[in-house]
C-alpha cells in the first residue's frame, strides 16, 4: 500500500519534471517579470438564488424567493497586470466590466492566480483561479458584490513576450442588486429594505492576449 | 439532392480559400473582436504584397453590451487595403495598412441616453445601414497567427421604419461615425 502511495507521488512528480522550459526567468530587477494584458468574452449566466424582502410605501412586507435556471446572455472585459512568481505562476491584478443576469452590470476587481504546468512561456494547458469584488455601475444599483472564478485555458505562444489564450472558467457571484419598484421607475429604497441576497452561477468563455 | 449541394457549397468555400494560395496569393480566416460585435473575417491578397481585401461578417452589438436592447444586428464590410509602412522583425512581420470599401447592415442606430438610469432602453426599431467604409490598421504577422488591430469609420445613411407611426425615415447613420473609436481584433490563421 505504502509502495504503491510512493510510487504514485513519484509519476505524478516525473510527468510535470518532464518537459523542461523553452526559457529561463528573466533575471533583474522587477520590471522585466510584469506582465500586461487584456481579456474579453462571453458569459452565459446559467443559474439564480436570489432572495429579498422589503417593507412597502403602504406598509406591508414584500418577499420573494427564487431558486433555479435563470438563463442569460452576458460579456465581459478585463485589462490584467501580472507578475510572474516562478517558471510555471503567474498572479495578476484584473480590473474591467462585466454583466451577470439580466440588467446587472458590474465593474470588478479582482486577484488571480494562473498555473502553467507546461511553464509560463509555452504552449499548453493552464489552470487559474480567481477571486475579488464588484462594484455596480449607478450607486443605487446595489452593493458591493463578491465573485471567484475557476477554470483552465490553453496557451498559444505567438513571440518571445506575446502569447494568445483561450479559457473557460465558472464564475460565481454574491450580489445585492437593486429592488426595481413595481410601481414607479425607481428601486426600493435602502432603508426600506430587510434582506436582499442574490447568488449567481455562470460559465465564462474569453480570449485573453497577453505581452 | 441536398446533399450533393452541401458538399458543392463545402468545395467551392474551400477553394475560394485554398484557391488563391495555390496562386501564390495569401488566404487569411479569422474571428473579429469588437464592442462593435463578434464575426469572422476572411483577407486576400498577394503574398509578400502590398494590397490586401478585407472582408468582415459580424455581428452588431449596439446596446447590447449596456443592456440597453435585447436585438442583435447583422453587418458585413469590405475594403481593399494598401500597406503604408512595413516592418520585418525576428518573430513576428508588422505591416500598417488603410483603405476604403463599403458597408452593409441591419443595425440599431445611435441613441442618447446611455448614462440615464431609467430610460435608456432603445426605442427606435433596427433598420438598414448602408455606408462607406474607411479602415486603419496595424497588422503582425507572427509563427502561426496573425493578430490585425484596426479601426473602422462607416459614414452613410440608415434606413428604418418608424415605431409609432409607421413611416420610413431616411437619417444619418450616427453609429458609423460615433463608434469608429472603438478598436478591432482580427485573430486570423494563414492557409
Amino acid at each position: 500500500m505504502m509502495r504503491r502511495k510512493l510510487l504514485l507521488i513519484i509519476l505524478l512528480i516525473s510527468a510535470f519534471a518532464s518537459r523542461a522550459a523553452a526559457h529561463v526567468l528573466p533575471d533583474g530587477p522587477v520590471f522585466n517579470r510584469l506582465r500586461v494584458g487584456v481579456e474579453w468574452g462571453y458569459t452565459q449566466t446559467f443559474f439564480l438564488a436570489r432572495s429579498y424582502n422589503f417593507i412597502s410605501d403602504e406598509g406591508y412586507r414584500v418577499y420573494d424567493k427564487y431558486i433555479g435556471f435563470h438563463w442569460s446572455s452576458n460579456a465581459q472585459i478585463t485589462a490584467q497586470v501580472g507578475y510572474i512568481l516562478g517558471e510555471r505562476s503567474l498572479v495578476s491584478l484584473c480590473g474591467g466590466y462585466m454583466g451577470m443576469g439580466k440588467d446587472n452590470r458590474l465593474l470588478p476587481l479582482s486577484v488571480r492566480y494562473t498555473f502553467y504546468p507546461h511553464a509560463v512561456y509555452n504552449d499548453g494547458i493552464f489552470l487559474y483561479g480567481q477571486g475579488g469584488v464588484a462594484w455596480h455601475i449607478h450607486t443605487t444599483a446595489g452593493k458591493t458584490a463578491v465573485l471567484g472564478v475557476a477554470g483552465a485555458g490553453y496557451r498559444v505562444r505567438l513571440s518571445d513576450t506575446c502569447n494568445l489564450d483561450f479559457l473557460v472558467g465558472l464564475k460565481g457571484l454574491i450580489d445585492h442588486p437593486a429592488i426595481p419598484d413595481p410601481e414607479r421607475s425607481a428601486n426600493i429604497p435602502e432603508h426600506n429594505i430587510r434582506r436582499n441576497i442574490a447568488g449567481y452561477c455562470a460559465l465564462d468563455f474569453s480570449i485573453a492576449i497577453s505581452f | 439532392m441536398l446533399r450533393t449541394l452541401h458538399i458543392r457549397l463545402a468545395a467551392v468555400l474551400l477553394f475560394l480559400l485554398l484557391g488563391p494560395a495555390a496562386r501564390g496569393q495569401e488566404a487569411l480566416l479569422g474571428v473579429f473582436n469588437s464592442p462593435k460585435g463578434f464575426g469572422v473575417t476572411a483577407l486576400f491578397g498577394p503574398e509578400m504584397g502590398e494590397e490586401s481585401n478585407i472582408l468582415t461578417l459580424r455581428t452588431d452589438f449596439y446596446g447590447l453590451l449596456g443592456g440597453r436592447t435585447q436585438k442583435m444586428g447583422v453587418c458585413i464590410t469590405y475594403t481593399h487595403d494598401y500597406a503604408i509602412y512595413q516592418l520585418w522583425e525576428e518573430q513576428f512581420d508588422m505591416t500598417l495598412h488603410a483603405g476604403a470599401g463599403g458597408q452593409i447592415g441591419y443595425v440599431q442606430d445611435w441613441e442618447k441616453g446611455l448614462f440615464s438610469q431609467f430610460d435608456r432602453q432603445l426605442t427606435h426599431k433596427p433598420g438598414l445601414a448602408v455606408a462607406l467604409a474607411g479602415n486603419i490598421g496595424l497588422r503582425f504577422d507572427f509563427d502561426r497567427l496573425t493578430l490585425d488591430l484596426s479601426f473602422t469609420v462607416a459614414p452613410g445613411m440608415h434606413l428604418r421604419m418608424d415605431e409609432d407611426t409607421s413611416d420610413v425615415l431616411l437619417t444619418f447613420y450616427h453609429a458609423g461615425i460615433y463608434h469608429a473609436y472603438f478598436p478591432q481584433l482580427n485573430i486570423m490563421y494563414r492557409f
